[in-house]
């Protein structure tokens, strides 16, 4: 499928709001008005921005680490992300998730999950579900290269690669794992050579560049459709914020980033040398989403909290009609 | 009723709910082909089924668990097989972090509707990494339920509950009782999850345990009742949920109990049902809580010392007497 110009401008309005969004957050965060822990996606957008005119609402996204992105670009309930991120009661998951568990089931997508590696099994078997219903969904799995080193990458995409199921893997390779370099902790520059040992195609890709993962993602997704199997693709990209609020990675190689490689700069100028956007135009979808992100976090702010009492609700589904009780 | 094993009953429930219900799938190591399982429980049902509905996996019990895990999320009811509940280690974090959480950490939008199927190998000689129980570890994860029959009519109902519940369930099976016979009805039953069965009635006292120990209680009873000590047995059937309503009406009744489990006394299920007792209905105890249980070691593979740490009725009449002489 060719993007139309009415794609690409929707790519770039999610775009936009992941940023804007994960941007408020992490600002919000860092003062002190958020509760809990968050891993924001910032400077990783291009990723999610790209699979979100490549995925059906019938396909399933599971991701690791920082998958705030992909919820937006699943069009997750927004306003009930921003509650759940004020971790109140109207939010996504009545508050009980928070940042780094997101989850929309509307979408199909589970959009964090902060056991490192535990996407790429739980990836596996969305595809796996995917595949005995027959109706040509996918799934998608995302995780930065920090994950690949869990034996989890190599037993669910083997298992995957065995049972040919329709999973695209897509690391997010962002150059840290925790506070180490990736050099430090692998012995290759790319992990898509790993897919040779899955006899299954990896491609390595500029993880910022919005139509170059797209191209890529395009071919691997109509293979995960046509019952072909599953891939590899390997996003190269810079995480701008580390593990904590600490901000321990290099200052210079952070602001390199931000300044020559910034996703969101750089799709820009590109509408604007293909001649799908003008600067009225960007200055319109600026604002429209800065309106969205700040009516959401208003919302979110004068949500409720949680009664005490709900912190033993949603473990079961089924309790006993007769005998022992569960909680 | 028929007469079936035990092994026989886990099968019939497994072919029952695929034939019953398309979503239901099995996945796990050698379950189809030649070998059928490591203990044949899924004979025959690869060449009924097919190698999907049937689906043999690598090695890789991370992969199956969360396979499972992320299937059942999706719309599925997969029914996997972890060989030796020891193997249970390798994908502890499907079932603890993953299963057990996702309905509690959506905020009740997700169901992980699965069944792990594994198995108990305490008598056997094969050492440490085949023979031992997480029963406990199990235990203390929310969000999972944990059954144990031990008699096939307690089998093929307990399972075919498991498959139709909505939460993640590991179903532990013991390999001493797969080729017991017992009664078990034509046609479709559940046993319901989480409620336990009196199997022996007796007044004096009351040995609450699960699994092959029940056998072993019932045992021990027939022996005591020539002395004149009336035992009565309560089957778990169901260590999570816990009937605590029936171990506490025997409890009532008997003013004695003994609290018999395979595995290490340490942290044990019986530690829990122990305490709960304690708190729940100690002004009936007419002497103390007794827990026979295995010392804190690993398994080894020689039979002397394999004999040395099972449990069996000898241990449990040792157990009842002391409730009752103190």
């Amino acid at each position: 499928m060719e993007l139309t110009k009415i794609d690409m401008l929707e790519i770039y309005e999610t775009l936009l709001t992941i940023r804007i969004s994960e941007q408020t957050m992490y600002d919000l965060y860092r003062r002190g008005e958020l509760p809990g822990h968050i891993l924001p996606c910032l400077g990783q957008e291009a990723i999610p921005a790209a699979f979100s005119k490549l995925l059906q609402d019938t396909d399933y996204v599971v991701t690791g680490h920082r998958g705030g992105g992909h919820y937006i670009a699943r069009k997750g309930d927004f306003k009930r992300l921003w509650a759940e991120l004020y971790g109140k009661r109207e939010g996504i998951m009545k508050g009980k998730g928070g940042q780094i568990h997101l989850v929309d089931m509307n979408k199909n997508t589970i959009a964090g999950n902060a056991i490192v590696g535990a996407n790429w099994v739980l990836g596996t078997g969305a595809g796996l579900a995917a595949s005995l219903d027959g109706k040509g969904a996918i799934a998608a799995c995302f995780g930065g290269e920090g994950s690949t080193n869990r034996g989890t990458f190599h037993e669910g995409i083997n298992f995957a690669a065995v049972k040919k199921l329709p999973v695209v893997f897509v690391c997010e390779f962002n150059n840290y794992q925790l506070w180490n370099r990736a050099s430090e902790v692998l012995t290759v520059e790319n992990i898509a050579v790993r897919s040779a040992s899955y006899n299954i195609p990896g491609i390595t890709v500029d993880g910022n560049d919005v139509l170059a993962i797209y191209e890529a993602a395009k071919d691997l997704v109509a293979r995960a459709r046509k019952g072909e199997g599953p891939s590899i693709l390997e996003c190269k990209t810079f995480k701008w914020t580390d593990s904590g609020t600490n901000l321990r990675l290099e200052k210079e190689e952070v602001e390199y980033w931000q300044t020559h490689k910034d996703p969101v700069k750089l799709y820009r100028s590109k509408l604007e040398e293909l001649a799908v956007l003008d600067s009225r135009m960007d200055e319109e979808i600026i604002q429209r989403v800065t309106q969205k992100v700040k009516e959401a976090v208003a919302y979110g702010q004068q949500c409720t909290d949680p009664a005490a009492e709900e912190a033993v609700q949603d473990v079961y589904c089924m309790q006993p009609d007769k005998g022992g009780e569960l909680i | 009723m028929n007469q079936i094993k035990y092994v026989d009953a886990v099968r019939e429930a497994l072919r029952e709910e695929m034939l019953r219900d398309e979503k239901v799938f099995l996945l796990g190591e050698s379950i189809g082909g030649k070998q059928n399982g490591i203990f044949k429980v899924t004979m025959g049902l690869q060449e009924e089924f097919g190698d999907i509905r049937v689906m043999e996996t690598p090695l890789s019990e991370a992969a199956i668990a969360g396979a499972a895990v992320g299937a059942a999320i999706f719309g599925r009811r997969p029914v996997a097989e972890i060989m030796f509940s020891n193997l249970l280690a390798l994908c502890m974090d499907e079932i603890h972090n993953q299963a057990g959480k996702f309905r509690y950490v959506s905020g009740g939008q997700i169901r992980v509707p699965m069944v792990i199927r594994t198995t108990t190998w305490m008598r056997l000689v094969s050492g440490p990494h085949h023979c031992g129980l997480l029963d406990a570890w199990l235990m203390n994860t929310p969000g999972i339920k944990v059954v144990a029959p031990a008699t096939p009519y307690d089998a093929k109902g307990l399972l075919k509950a498991s498959i139709r519940d909505d939460d993640p369930v590991v179903f532990i099976e013991h390999t001493a009782l797969y080729g017991m016979s017992g009664p078990v009805p034509d046609g479709d039953y559940e046993v319901p999850i989480g409620v336990a069965d009196v199997k022996r009635e007796g007044k004096d006292v009351s040995v609450i345990t699960y699994g092959v120990l029940v056998h072993e209680a019932i045992k021990a009873a027939e022996v005591l009742h020539k002395e004149g000590i009336s035992v009565e047995v309560v089957d778990l059937r169901s260590l999570k949920p816990i009937d605590c309503k029936t171990i506490l009406e025997s409890v009532k009744k008997t003013g004695r109990v003994v609290v018999a489990y395979e595995g290490p006394k340490m942290g044990g299920p019986g530690a829990e049902i122990s305490a709960m007792i304690a708190e729940e209905a100690i002004d009936y105890l007419n002497g103390p809580i007794v827990r026979v249980a295995a010392p804190d070691t690993p398994l080894p593979s020689n039979r002397i010392l394999v004999d040395a740490l099972t449990i069996d009725k000898n241990n449990i009449i040792q157990g009842i007497k002391k409730t009752i002489q103190d």
